[in-house]
């Protein structure tokens, strides 16, 4: 105990801070002080807390008094509630608030939020409350672990340093280091200046001149500023709720607290009986001359009188000549400007107040704003009405530019929180946003003094597999899958969508039979071009306005598929845009665009009859606008088809150069998903699964058509587990540039595929890549590795991993060549002038295909070029 | 799964969801995550938590009544196999009042022309799953058991299917070794039946290769290392549910063990060419290798049931 005693005499030994030196060396012994405390736990932080809180609040009454005494303002009484409330209410605020070391910990997204002390902390203390803004101060510190030196008022040192010393001695017995608190015994304004240059931060609270000095020195500031609270009462308002509100609020301390109410505006229907209420609740209204004097007394040469602050009604009047009732509460100005000119429209600190009559609700609103921007931009402004006018009180507050507006509420209690509120944090210190030049919008409170670190641990985006609800497949399959149409579902009507080959050769017959057979009505729409146009597709979709399907059957290649699903969409969403749906995104899961629900008026079958693109499983689809030849490629899980039959049958008669090049393109998609960054364990199985059917079934299915039907089934599958694979791990750069090889030479697209496929293996294979992709789950580059996995499930070992490649790479070429796929770009027939004429614009567009994001290796402008010349050239 | 989740709100609009889990998972707080997500997105829930050891006729239909009272558009399973199973029932039921377990149950040779129809109607409720034990893969099957005191009924049909699945192995992570055993001795078992099942598609095996890999590559590990190995932990979860994927697409085998599996499958593969091919497709996936086929496959076999050993 003694010991204790002895610390805290400390800084009275070290002698009064009072100039330069002295402050230097108490600067320096809160920094030591505080690089301890900044080590606390937070339990011994709470203990210290609790018990600086606890000492404050039993000093409650002796520090009102003192403070009363010693600046010659406000009300004892009133101090000593707002003490207690900065000791009590403080405290069971943040009681349990984390303020050290780990305050939160999100394990699912692995982020840590680690609380830090800020350091030590300058304390601007006002005259209009020396003790109880010095304990809300000096006890948030404790809370957070920071040091704090006061700069008191010169009117108030007594009663400010009083209040911190009270707090040091609790804070030090509880084990707090000593000179956690210190403060300038002398202020001046060289100290004050000196001590916001040399603090971490500023909390300021003071008058404009204190907060812009805060502002300017350099330093972090928490600062407020003048209020100049607007009141409006709306006829609905309970008036004598109202007008008691605002006396009790005005006369608290004698009306020192910012928040408190400078001016009533009042609607003219109630405005009588407003002003009664006020007489008959003690308010003096100033009658003629007597408004004048008392204009002359509150605001000397555009400023406020210091002499008033703070005082009684009577006081104020007799200072200005003007006899009242000793017990009058509230001296009353009927004036009708809002202009800076008007005496009354300032900020006062003390119980005087303006009223203001106002013929509509705009016309209070305008007022109001009006003194808001006068004298308390930022602060505080207040509605009294009936709390059902939700429309009225929606305007108030998108008309104040006020951060705190406080509705039925005395604005004095209700500013600082907790007290007729009990969400706004209580506090004595309210920041006006940057309306008034502050930080901060909000109360203040300990989560302004902690600088919190958030530590981010890497994650893997959620990832997916997602395929129609009903893949069937099996050669002959298509009639037993078709019956579910009617049986389970009970369809009525049809809309099939071929192109008009198949139409032509009779493939939509057993469709239409079977159709027939359950008694479904069709139709069929078979003008599908290859590279499907929106005309086409807008023509359909009349057809299917008029026809009202119940289910879509899209029957053919990938163009049949793709036009079917945009008509689908078409027709489910009149109103949708191809623009917004064709935009690019980075993250499919992140697009800006949200594509409409499907299937509320048709359910969606894909029938393919090639087995290359995959397009019955995929949620992608193509179209080409014919007016501007520009590509539309649609991806968004909604176009996933919801039923895929893949039935050999419809497959036995693919001319050869389509089983060639849609096999290689589903060798592509394969070869594409397992090299994807968004590769899953679930696409994997899939991809080389289809891979190793290709290799042993393609030949065939290339070299004997019908007369291998096996070849034919094997190649059906392996085209939709391909497709699967893509459908969510979606492709690579070899797709982006066959993509505009497509469009700017019109090579078939598999053909396209097929020319470019080995050439973006070496480059992805590359383990020093210029730039790798960016992606959460794709760690470093080892694409090398699993092209090899690939490899080695094909059977195909070299001695080591570059030579397991090059083997692979020869057996694609292997592959192509015994399918017809000619050597270079060239060879199909695209001229050198032509193809270097368009390069450039192809590299640039194939560089911002969609497919591009998801291959392993992010590809330069450089790199693009390079591939396009070596296919061209084939060397 | 705070992510997956979300998309309750953001895609589908529900609005009330039943929360189904059981007694210690409740107490455990096992669901305090979803819970606040679901207020976050202002989805209201409840919760019904009856379910014990396991999937019972009687907690079933307690659980339907629930449902029927709280009118849910979702309903979300967060558990292990009973709780699913339990869920899956539960919405049946929900939606169908008047469905007869056991009739649904009834066998069937071929899912798709059994006699009994399985009801269809138009969807009150969602099913979801977030599986918090790896290994039975039941949140991607169409099957369904429960007990009705003495009798056992199995229902068996896509109708059942959950709509969307949340494999999340952050619930997975404290599972014990017993558990993780238990878990992988189920997913070997149903890798076994479904790739050796006459119903075998390339669908499937691709789902089989690539699990069993999984399986045999990062089990051996997580076994020894329990929480501390949490990628062995997801690669599992995967693992299972990719099993389950495969078993839930073949058709149901009688249930076994893993050792007896094995050497059923490699009798079978010692008569049948084709098996015995593709059963060293399977060893090759994995990496491993033979003089011959016949050998590859019989390494293959010796190292899953090494695997069931070190199961216990």
């Amino acid at each position: 105990m003694a010991n204790t005693e002895k610390e805290v005499e400390v800084q009275a030994n070290a002698g009064l801070v009072q100039d330069l030196d002295s402050f230097n060396a108490m600067m320096a012994r809160v920094r030591e002080a505080q690089k301890v405390f900044s080590t606390y736990t937070q339990e011994q932080v709470d203990k210290i807390f609790k018990a600086a809180a606890i000492a404050a609040n039993q000093a409650r009454i002796p520090l009102a008094k003192m403070a009363v005494e010693e600046t010659g303002m406000g009300v004892a009484e009133d101090k000593v509630i707002k003490n207690h409330y900065a000791a009590e209410y403080i405290y069971n605020k943040y009681k349990d608030t984390k303020t050290c070391g780990t305050i939160e910990y999100d394990s699912a997204f692995g982020l840590r939020k680690v609380a830090e002390p800020i350091g030590v902390i300058g304390a601007v203390i006002p005259t209009t409350n020396p003790t109880s803004t010095a304990i809300f101060k000096t006890l948030v510190c404790l809370k957070t672990r920071n040091g704090i030196i006061i700069s008191p008022h010169p009117r108030a040192k007594k009663s400010t340093i009083a209040a911190a010393k009270i707090v040091l001695e609790a804070a030090i017995k509880a084990g707090a280091p000593e000179n956690i608190i210190g403060w300038i015994d002398v202020p001046s304004l060289e100290l004050t200046n000196e001590l916001m240059r040399n603090s971490d931060t500023i909390l300021a609270t003071g008058g404009p001149g204190m907060v812009k000095a805060a502002y300017s020195s350099g330093k972090p500031a928490l600062g407020v500023g003048a209020g100049n609270t607007p009141v409006i009462i709306d006829s609905t308002a309970d008036i004598r709720v109202a007008v008691n509100s605002i006396i009790h609020s005005k006369t608290f301390d004698n009306g020192m607290i910012c928040a408190s109410e400078q001016s009533v505006t009042v609607m003219s229907d109630i405005y009588d009986a407003v002003k009664k209420e006020f007489a008959d609740r003690g308010c003096y209204f100033l009658q003629g001359e007597e408004l004048d004097k008392v204009r002359k007394t509150i605001i000397i040469n555009g400023a406020l009188n210091a002499k008033i602050v703070g005082q009684k009604a009577h006081t104020i009047a007799a200072l200005a000549g003007v006899e009242v009732p000793e017990s009058t509460k509230v001296l009353i100005g009927e004036v009708e400007s809002v202009d800076i000119s008007e005496e009354f429209a300032h900020e006062k600190l003390s119980p005087v107040l303006a009223m203001y009559k106002a013929e509509t609700f705009d016309e209070a609103l305008a007022k109001a704003a009006q003194l808001v921007a006068d004298g308390g931009y930022g602060h505080t402004s207040s509605l009294f009405i009936h709390p059902a006018q939700a429309e009225k009180i929606q305007k108030h507050y998108e008309a104040m530019k006020t951060c705190r507006i406080l509705i039925n509420t005395p604005s004095s209690h209700g500013g600082i929180g907790d007290l007729y509120n009990f969400a706004l944090n209580p506090s004595l210190t309210l920041g006006c946003g940057s309306w008034g030049g502050n930080s901060v919008s909000e109360n203040v409170g300990v989560k302004h003094l902690l600088n919190i670190k958030q530590v981010a641990e890497r994650r893997e985006n959620m990832l997916w597999f997602r395929a129609p609800e009903k893949v069937y497949f099996k050669k002959g399959c298509m009639p037993v899958a078709l019956d579910e149409l009617g049986t389970v579902m009970g369809k009525k009507k049809a809309f099939i969508v071929t192109d008009s080959f198949l139409y032509k050769n009779g493939y939509v017959k057993p469709i239409e039979e079977k159709l027939d057979s359950m008694g479904i009505q069709h139709t069929c729409f078979y003008n599908v071009q290859p590279d499907p146009t929106l005309a086409s597709a807008l023509e359909g979709t009349e057809a299917m306005k008029l026809f009202e399907p119940d289910v879509i059957i899209a029957l053919g290649g990938g163009s049949a598929m793709d036009a079917g699903k945009i008509m689908w969409v078409l027709y489910e969403h009149p109103e949708a845009d191809f623009m917004d749906m064709a935009m690019r995104f980075m993250d499919i899961r992140k697009r800006i665009y949200t594509f409409p629900t499907m299937g509320e008026k048709a359910y969606f079958v894909a029938i393919p009859t090639s087995s290359g693109t995959g397009s019955e499983v995929t949620p992608f689809a193509v179209i080409t606008d014919e007016k501007t030849s520009i590509k539309y490629p649609l991806a968004d899980y909604q176009l996933l088809p919801n039923m895929a039959i893949i039935d050999a049958d419809n497959m036995m008669n693919q001319p050869k150069g389509l089983t060639s090049a849609s096999g290689i393109d589903a060798l592509t998609h394969a070869l594409e998903a397992y090299a994807s960054i968004m590769a899953t364990e679930y696409t994997d199985g899939l991809a080389l699964q289809a891979m190793k059917s290709i290799f042993a079934y393609l030949p065939s299915a290339y070299e004997n058509g019908a007369n291998d039907p096996i070849a034919r089934e094997k190649m059906a599958t392996a085209s939709t587990m391909a497709g699967m694979a893509f459908a969510n791990a979606f492709l690579g750069v070899c797709h982006s540039m066959a993509h505009k090889l497509g469009a700017y030479h019109h090579i078939p697209h598999g053909i396209a595929n097929a020319l470019l496929i080995t050439e973006v293996m070496r480059f992805n294979a590359e383990p020093v890549p210029s730039k790798m992709g960016t992606f959460s789950q794709y760690p470093y580059p080892h694409t090398l590795e699993r092209y090899c996995e690939c490899a080695h499930f094909l059977g195909i070992c070299g001695k080591d991993d570059n030579e397991t490649l090059e083997l692979f790479i020869a057996k694609i070429e292997e592959l192509k060549e015994r399918c017809g796929v000619k050597k270079t770009i060239a060879d199909y027939g695209v001229k050198e002038e032509d193809f270097l004429a368009t390069l450039d614009e192809m590299v640039e567009n194939a560089f911002d295909d969609q497919c591009t994001g998801a291959n392993p290796r992010y590809p330069l402008f450089s790199e693009i070029k390079a591939m396009y010349l070596k296919a061209y050239y084939g060397k | 799964m705070p992510v997956a989740l979300h998309e309750l709100k953001t895609v589908y609009q529900k609005k009330r969801a039943l929360l189904i889990t059981d007694r210690t998972l409740y107490r455990n707080g096992a669901l305090t995550p979803v819970e606040k997500l679901l207020d976050e997105i202002q989805i209201q829930h409840t919760a019904y938590f009856a379910v014990d050891k396991s999937a019972e006729m009687n907690v079933v239909q307690e659980g339907v009544k629930a449902a029927a009272l709280f009118e849910p558009d979702v309903i979300l399973a967060v558990g292990g196999s009973d709780v699913m199973h339990t869920a899956k029932l539960i919405r049946v039921l929900y939606e169908v009042p008047q469905a007869d377990v056991a009739e649904l149950s009834k066998r069937f040779g071929d899912i798709r022309s059994r006699e009994v129809l399985f009801p269809r109607t138009d969807r009150k409720a969602s099913l979801v799953i977030v599986p918090t034990a790896s290994g039975t893969g039941e949140e991607v099957t169409p099957y369904a058991t429960v007990n009705d005191g003495a009798a056992v009924y199995t229902i068996a049909d896509y109708e059942v299917m959950p709509e969307f699945v949340v494999i999340d192995s952050d619930y997975m992570i404290s599972q014990t070794r017993e558990q993780i055993a238990a878990a992988a001795k189920t997913a070997l078992a149903h890798l076994i039946s479904a790739y050796e099942s006459p119903s075998a598609t390339e669908y499937t095996d691709g789902f089989v290769v690539k699990s069993m890999e999984s399986i045999v590559r990062f089990l051996p590990g997580y076994l020894e290392k329990g929480a501390d190995d949490p990628i062995g932990c997801e690669k599992l979860a995967e693992a299972s549910a990719m099993s389950g994927i495969a078993y839930a697409n073949t058709e149901m085998a009688d249930a076994a063990s893993v050792e007896a599996l094995a050497d059923k499958m490699l009798q079978n593969a010692c008569e049948d060419q084709t098996l015995l091919l593709r059963c060293r497709d399977l060893a090759y996936a994995i990496g491993i290798s033979g003089t011959d086929d016949k050998e590859t496959v019989v390494k293959l076999i010796e190292r899953i049931k090494a695997l069931a050993a070190l199961c216990g």
